[in-house]
């Protein structure tokens, strides 16, 4: 089914809704908060809170890529059990290289007690994002939200594995510099 | 701010964003050109290697030991014009090119500058420039100690096919005589004026060319480049900018595939230019002839 017909159901509030979101995107969102994730029961139940999730948010919402409002849906709360979990119940390796690479953007990854809005900090990353080349863009949201691996990105917009590190290095260190511009206190 | 909050951060990207990161990036045709070239350069080394052999063998049967220069290329990515160092059929140099990253829309060229320390008996580096004018250009500079004794050789490339090579003292510059160099000389930008003549130094045939508005020129165009220093000890630093970031290395014949390899593995983005020593060509040139 369409998405667009899905989001119908959404709105008639016609729980085939969700029954036909699952059948679409199972995968994809298993994959997503896998990648976050390593114990199958949780990224289950992450699964499973990600259809409720949507459920009680659309309506109001009208996604335009059900996929991806998908997909952010199923990574945020992968992340929220990730952050909840015991160090030794946490995830795979993908999120603990991808969170010690985005260490380079903090002068502080140890600091005590940060209360940033994550809502806020997110707009602030987007315009940043928009000021970059499309594939610093690209290759940023794909490792960094998607949390491809390098060879996965250097294959999917063919460049190779040495460039995308460059490409990730150079845009880490002008989101570094973006931030501190913007008042944040890194 | 700690990583996690940025990580939690990058989830709230906009589904614009994440939609136009699903898509697969058109494979540039000047790639396939590249890959081509790499193909080629592949073959060509795999020719010259045995041509080193041999000449490294001659080299070491001669009363008057001669260095020899070998083409090499490592990496897909782009490559350079194969010409030899020099036109006299004998003298080339065994180089590297890699690509690191071609981004013509940064503005700031300084921004980052990666490090390369190369190991002795690299006696030679490029370094890189960009115009501000939309025209991505890129000059290098090749120091090669042992066999013109004239000082710095310059390379400069205007866009991508045509090359200048001429090497440069205190207050002149030449470029060496050859063909296909020769021919590339309309390749220079009409902002450059250059004056021209043959002549000999230290035995080899240089086309002379004056070109008293360099530094000027570069002044107006907003040449913005990466600063190189060298090292007497054949011991090589290389840095380049954002701007065009392309990365050319040589060295030796005799150097082994191995110890070229792990020269690729030292490169280090450089955290504060300021605090590096650098020795800026420029700097000492007057512009005079």
């Amino acid at each position: 089914m369409e998405d667009e017909k899905i989001i119908e159901l959404y709105w008639k509030r016609d729980e085939q809704a969700v029954h036909e979101t699952q059948r679409a995107y199972s995968v994809y969102c298993r994959r997503v908060a896998g990648g976050i994730l390593n114990d199958p029961q949780d990224v289950e139940e992450v699964l499973a809170d990600t259809w409720l999730h949507a459920w009680n948010s659309i309506p109001p919402q009208k996604p335009k890529f059900l996929k991806l409002y998908l997909a952010k849906i199923a990574r945020n709360l992968a992340f929220s059990a990730f952050r909840s979990r015991s160090t030794a119940k946490r995830g795979g390796n993908a999120v603990f290289v991808a969170l010690e690479e985005l260490g380079e953007c903090v002068s502080s990854p140890c600091s005590a007690e940060s209360h940033y809005d994550a809502q806020e900090l997110g707009e602030t990353i987007n315009v940043f994002l928009r000021t970059a080349s499309d594939k610093e863009r690209m290759v940023f949201v794909r490792r960094y939200f998607f949390l491809d691996e390098i060879p996965q990105i250097a294959r999917r917009y063919s460049l190779t594995e040495t460039n995308v590190r460059m490409i990730l290095s150079r845009t880490r260190s002008k989101l570094k510099k973006y931030l501190i511009q913007e008042g944040y206190d890194l | 701010m700690k990583q996690d909050d940025l990580f939690h951060a990058i989830g709230q990207l906009d589904e614009d964003l994440l939609a136009e990161s699903e898509a697969t990036m058109t494979v540039r045709p000047k790639r396939v050109v590249w890959k081509a070239v790499v193909v080629a350069a592949a073959l060509a080394m795999m020719v010259l290697t045995v041509t080193a052999a041999v000449n490294r063998f001659i080299s070491l049967t001669d009363s008057e030991p001669e260095v020899t220069w070998q083409e090499f290329y490592v990496e897909v990515g782009v490559t350079d014009s194969e010409v030899p160092l020099l036109n006299d059929g004998k003298s080339y140099c065994k180089r590297i090119t890699m690509e690191i990253d071609v981004n013509p829309a940064v503005s700031e060229a300084l921004e980052t500058i990666y490090m390369i320390q190369a190991p002795e008996h690299w006696t030679s580096v490029s370094k890189v420039g960009r115009f501000e004018n939309g025209q991505v250009e890129w000059f290098g500079v090749i120091w090669e100690p042992n066999k013109n004794g004239n000082g710095i050789l310059w390379h400069t490339q205007d866009h991508v096919e045509d090359h200048v090579w001429f090497s440069q003292d205190s207050a002149y510059h030449y470029h060496v005589v050859g063909d296909n160099w020769i021919d590339s000389l309309v390749g220079i930008p009409d902002r450059v004026p250059v004056t021209s003549e043959i002549v000999e130094m230290a035995g080899i045939s240089v086309l002379k060319v004056k070109i008293p508005a360099f530094e000027r020129t570069m002044e107006e165009d907003s040449l913005t480049c990466a600063r190189q220093d060298f090292m007497e000890s054949g011991e090589t630093r290389l840095y380049w900018s954002d701007g065009y970031s392309i990365l050319s290395l040589q060295c030796p014949a005799w150097m082994t595939d191995e110890e070229i390899e792990s020269l690729l593995s030292t490169i280090y983005i450089v955290e504060n230019v300021e605090d590096l020593n650098l020795y800026d060509p420029l700097a000492d040139y007057s512009g005079e002839d």
